[in-house]
């Protein structure tokens, strides 16, 4: 019983968190979004992924590191409480909750991996500069795109590479290689445990965003930017996009009218980019992470008190 | 929502022959966000006269596209609806006298594919020129730079 409370009480704050910090980020990810798109592009998508995983890392903090141990700690083993009505409901949407986002996980891996399967067959192996195998697959469609999550790979089409020039398939090879090094596909599958309504929007600003950070990286001078512009002007040309590739980085994802917006950008590319592009944001992470983690050391233990006295109140 | 209800039910008919008249009052208002016929005629549409802007912006309030208000002999006019709100029905309208035009719906969202795929195909022929003319200006910047 005491571990069927405890379950209870975890499940459900941690749907109360969830559903609370997921529906201020649908009210607020636009504003948010104006901000982000001020940064540079790399920083951009990793505001936006953060935004975006907010709600789920916030809710995961708050059970794992306030909700248990307070229930573990201060919660006596020889009370038989009761688990109220509405903390039993709630737990119960938590414990689906986490139960469909796992499900939907788990089907976009296996649709993915199955179509980059069919993708693949009769591929063979092409001599490139880039770290990954780089794959010339039989298809016209998809022209390019980085696929796979643990194991990643390049799949570029015969068509593709008949189409581009030397410098051109060099640049494209290098924005497909900035999003395995980005490990843009595992953060699409991450997206996947974090089903809300109302958040298609900030997803689509990501992607256009995490484009835009691999444009940048993928590019040195304006000589570069315009070859991988010319690049994707071809491969849009050799067809639409393939809209059921969920969890790839295809070099070319969406139509030529939002793909206009990256054409542009490349053709004002300039030096600034190139500076901005090296940030030090994993440093003001760090210290930002030393800072919560010293403040949180301090005052733990009165957190857990708090936190023991809601979830009781939450019970009963 | 009760604005946007009579807005869809009473103008829906006439909204796609808004004429260029008509276009360019409904500018004005926006910018002004509302004027009487005098104020319009003092700020830039003094080419007309002051009875054509008059029944132009009472045909406007008939279509249900325009508030008015009795201000002294005069009335004040202000737009019902944004311009990204008239421009979302307008679109909105013009699809639907598309799917409604055939009896099977498959034929005018193919004619829209169509239309897109053509648009797409515009737009990246411009990019490519963009493109192209960028390289050009590149070359020439380099050629000048090795002279020097």
């Amino acid at each position: 019983m005491f571990a069927m409370r405890g379950m209870a009480v975890a499940f459900s704050v941690f749907v109360i968190v969830y559903c609370a910090l997921s529906f201020a980020v649908c009210l607020g990810w636009k504003r948010f979004s104006l901000h982000a798109q001020k940064s540079p592009a790399r920083r951009a998508a990793d505001l936006l992924f953060a935004f975006r995983m907010l709600p789920l890392a916030a809710s995961l903090a708050v059970t794992a590191l306030f909700t248990v141990p307070s229930f573990l700690l201060l919660e006596p083993r020889s009370i038989d409480e009761p688990v109220g009505g509405i903390t039993l409901a709630l737990s119960l949407c938590g414990a689906l909750l986490v139960l469909v986002g796992a499900v939907h996980t788990l089907a976009a891996a296996w649709k993915s991996s199955r179509t980059v399967a069919g993708w693949s067959g009769g591929a063979e192996r092409v001599e490139s500069s880039v770290p990954v195998p780089v794959l010339r697959i039989a298809r016209k469609l998809p022209a390019m795109t980085a696929a796979g999550i643990f194991r990643p790979r390049v799949l570029l089409s015969g068509a593709a590479e008949f189409v581009l020039t030397v410098n051109e398939l060099h640049c494209a090879l290098r924005h497909e290689m900035a999003h395995v090094q980005r490990r843009d596909n595992l953060r699409k599958l991450l997206l996947r445990c974090v089903a809300f309504p109302g958040m298609a929007g900030l997803e689509t600003a990501w992607l256009e965003a995490t484009e835009m950070s691999a444009d940048d990286a993928a590019v040195s001078n304006a000589g570069e930017a315009l070859d991988l512009a010319a690049a994707l002007i071809k491969v849009s040309r050799l067809g639409p996009p393939e809209s059921h590739a969920e969890l790839t980085a295809a070099l070319v994802h969406s139509r030529a009218s939002v793909m206009n917006v990256r054409v542009k950008r490349l053709i004002a590319w300039n030096e600034s980019r190139l500076v901005a592009a090296s940030g030090c944001s994993l440093w003001y992470g760090l210290g930002a992470a030393i800072a919560v983690a010293a403040a949180f050391s301090v005052t733990y233990s009165q957190l857990l008190l708090r936190v023991h006295t809601a979830t009781e109140w939450l019970v009963r | 929502m009760d604005s946007i209800f009579h807005f869809r039910g009473r103008a829906r008919a006439s909204l796609v022959q808004l004429g260029p008249l008509e276009q360019r009052l409904l500018e004005a208002l926006w910018k002004r966000k509302n004027a009487t016929v005098r104020e319009l005629l003092e700020a830039g549409c003094d080419d007309l006269a002051y009875t054509t802007v008059m029944t132009t912006l009472d045909r406007l309030f008939k279509k249900n596209l325009l508030a008015r208000e009795a201000e002294g002999r005069a009335f004040r006019y202000t737009p019902r609806f944004t311009r990204q709100e008239l421009n979302r029905e307008m679109a909105g309208q013009a699809f639907r006298q598309l799917l409604d035009a055939a009896p099977g719906s498959s034929m005018p969202l193919s004619y829209l594919v169509e239309i897109l795929t053509e648009r797409d195909a515009q737009l990246l022929d411009d990019l490519r020129q963009l493109v192209e003319s960028k390289r050009r200006e590149l070359r020439h910047r380099e050629a000048e730079q090795e002279k020097d």
